[in-house]
């Protein structure tokens, strides 16, 4: 059509903008890996030199150097089937059926309340009540109500992550513009229509951060069930490794830890990136 | 072409379209708010016409009625023969933001309402309509488009496809070109009132510019606020098919200045009241 070709848009406007070198700064003009990279170095650095001017014991906090060691040790015990690999299937098991439980509970109660009048008015309080809560505080009945077991792992990591996955999906079900709605009425779209061709396309992105945020806090929740009623995973591992003070084997198995929680959010990201093609063909 | 004189003598009794004394009450925040009263017009098949007036004087409020999205405190609206109660088949609708669904074609967006009203199947039985209406539209080559790689008039010209593929009797359209930049809003009215005329289609659109009204329409209602209520109307009596260079003969600028002269002078009286 003639009108795009008279106009640039803003994107072509953009990119002329940063193809003029000269004016760019050093941040701008270096590769993101590079500034990371400096910047982990300079952190480093400071953390050994914290240890070794301050004359803290290593037993309270080491340096990079014995926790690198410990980090060396954890990942091979897991590569060659040690205890940290029986503790790490324990936790990562936990995490899966708690993530899953919450998006269950999460996407139900959310359809829920963003999708009917008595929801949204009824049922809405109270989740809102209770995220206000300190969920935490609830491990030691989860593990009254569900043993030393693997349960009261999963309930309670469902219990902590199942809240973002209800809000943003009961908000993004709200999301939608009142003129869209309005065609979908001219249109006589029945309930189901509405919600399944017009208001759940438009909540993908709220329900995908939620979900993602869940993928994070469930990680927590197991953990936290895990300080409080025992069992075999990480977290165990980890309370062992305090009570010993070998401060670099926590270090380590928090870094296990995390990737457990990173994994789950990247898994989380490629699905959300296969339902959500058409924004990346939006933004190019 | 299509000449189309106002009502004309062989047309029968019944107008295509009719409201009766059509009242809307809101409850407003302190008091009701007359949104519309006593809004009465009829329409022969084939007329396009125009509701302008400033914003807040209901013109928007009667387009959505007509479209059955909001139900009148009073009053009735009849299309061909039958009284309009809710959205109708035979009732197509615009808005001024194209409202396209961003995940779906420019193709999977013109056939949505086939696809809501019929199903997936009609939808794809349909796609050669559809083909044939993005075409007319302009928009050859971006059939498999999302609405994220179009221009914003682009985009309104698929929003007009969508409108008209499932071949409406009524066409409703509020403020359809009003976020358009001025270039591609002369260049939407002079192709929307083509499409009209070649379909002989029967058209209302709300809009406040005064130009865009008399350009498009064969009747022009004015309409005033507090309450919202037609306080004039004015024919059109200009040639068919509409161009451009029309904007600038002294018939049209006529009909500008009567209608300018026209809510000028009710907004004057309305705030010294």
């Amino acid at each position: 059509m003639a009108e795009t070709s008279v106009i640039p848009s803003s994107e072509q406007a953009g990119m002329l903008i940063e193809e003029d070198d000269a004016h760019r700064s050093f941040v701008e003009r270096t590769p993101q890996w590079v500034l990371v990279l400096a910047f982990g170095v300079i952190l480093v650095t400071f953390w050994q030199a914290a240890v070794d001017l301050s004359g803290v014991s290593p037993l309270v906090l080491p340096g990079p150097y014995e926790v690198l060691q410990d980090l060396i040790f954890t990942v091979t015990n897991l590569f060659s089937g040690g205890y940290v690999l029986d503790a790490t299937i324990v936790t990562v098991v936990e995490v899966i059926f708690g993530f899953s439980l919450a998006c269950v509970i999460g996407l139900t109660l959310g359809a829920i309340i963003g999708a009917t009048e008595i929801g949204r008015k009824a049922i809405m309080p109270y989740v809102v009540a209770v995220n206000t809560m300190p969920k935490v505080a609830f491990a030691p009945l989860f593990v009254a109500w569900f043993g030393f077991g693997v349960e009261s792992k999963i309930m309670m990591a469902a219990f902590i992550s199942f809240f973002p996955v209800t809000i943003n999906t009961a908000a993004g079900l709200g999301a939608t513009s009142g003129d869209l709605l309005m065609l979908f009425r001219s249109l006589e779209a029945k309930r189901w229509q509405t919600l399944l061709k017009l208001q759940l396309p438009f909540a993908l992105p709220y329900i995908f951060a939620g979900l993602k945020l869940a993928a994070v806090w469930s990680v927590i929740g197991v953990v936290v069930g895990e300080y409080m009623g025992g069992g075999e995973g990480i977290g165990e591992l980890v309370r062992i490794a305090a009570s010993q003070l070998r401060v670099g084997r926590v270090f380590a198995q928090i870094l296990l830890l995390s990737m457990i929680g990173l994994s789950l959010f990247s898994l989380v990201s490629l699905v959300e990136a296969y339902f959500t093609k058409w924004k990346q063909r939006d933004n190019h | 072409m299509n000449q189309q004189p106002n009502v004309a003598g062989n047309t029968p009794a019944k107008p295509f379209l009719s409201l009766t004394r059509i009242n809307k009450h809101y409850r407003g925040a302190r008091e009701p708010v007359h949104a519309a009263k006593d809004v009465s017009f009829e329409l022969e098949r084939g007329q396009t016409a125009s509701l302008v007036g400033a914003s807040g004087c209901g013109k928007s409020t009667v387009l959505k009625m007509i479209a059955g999205l909001l139900r009148p405190s009073s009053g009735e609206i009849h299309l061909d023969g039958r009284r309009l109660t809710g959205p109708d088949k035979g009732v197509g609708i615009m808005f001024q933001q194209p409202t396209l669904l961003p995940w779906r074609t420019v193709t999977d967006n013109v056939l949505l309402p086939i696809e809501i009203r019929q199903g997936k199947a009609a939808a794809k039985l349909a796609a050669e309509r559809a083909k044939s209406l993005i075409h007319m539209a302009g928009l050859t080559g971006f059939e498999e488009a999302l609405p994220g790689e179009l221009s914003g008039g682009m985009a309104q010209r698929a929003a007009v496809c969508r409108m008209l593929v499932n071949e409406p009797d009524l066409l409703l359209l509020d403020e359809p070109f009003g976020a358009l930049d001025e270039f591609t809003r002369e260049q939407m009215n002079v192709e929307f009132q083509r499409i009209c005329s070649a379909r002989k289609a029967t058209a209302i659109v709300v809009t406040h510019s005064i130009q865009e009204a008399v350009f498009l329409s064969d009747v022009v209602f004015v309409m005033s606020p507090r309450p919202g209520r037609i306080s004039k109307r004015i024919d059109i009596d200009l040639p068919r098919p509409r161009t451009p260079d029309m904007v600038t003969s002294s018939a049209f600028n006529e009909y500008v200045r009567e209608i300018h002269h026209c809510l000028f002078v009710r907004n004057s009286e309305a705030n010294h009241g």
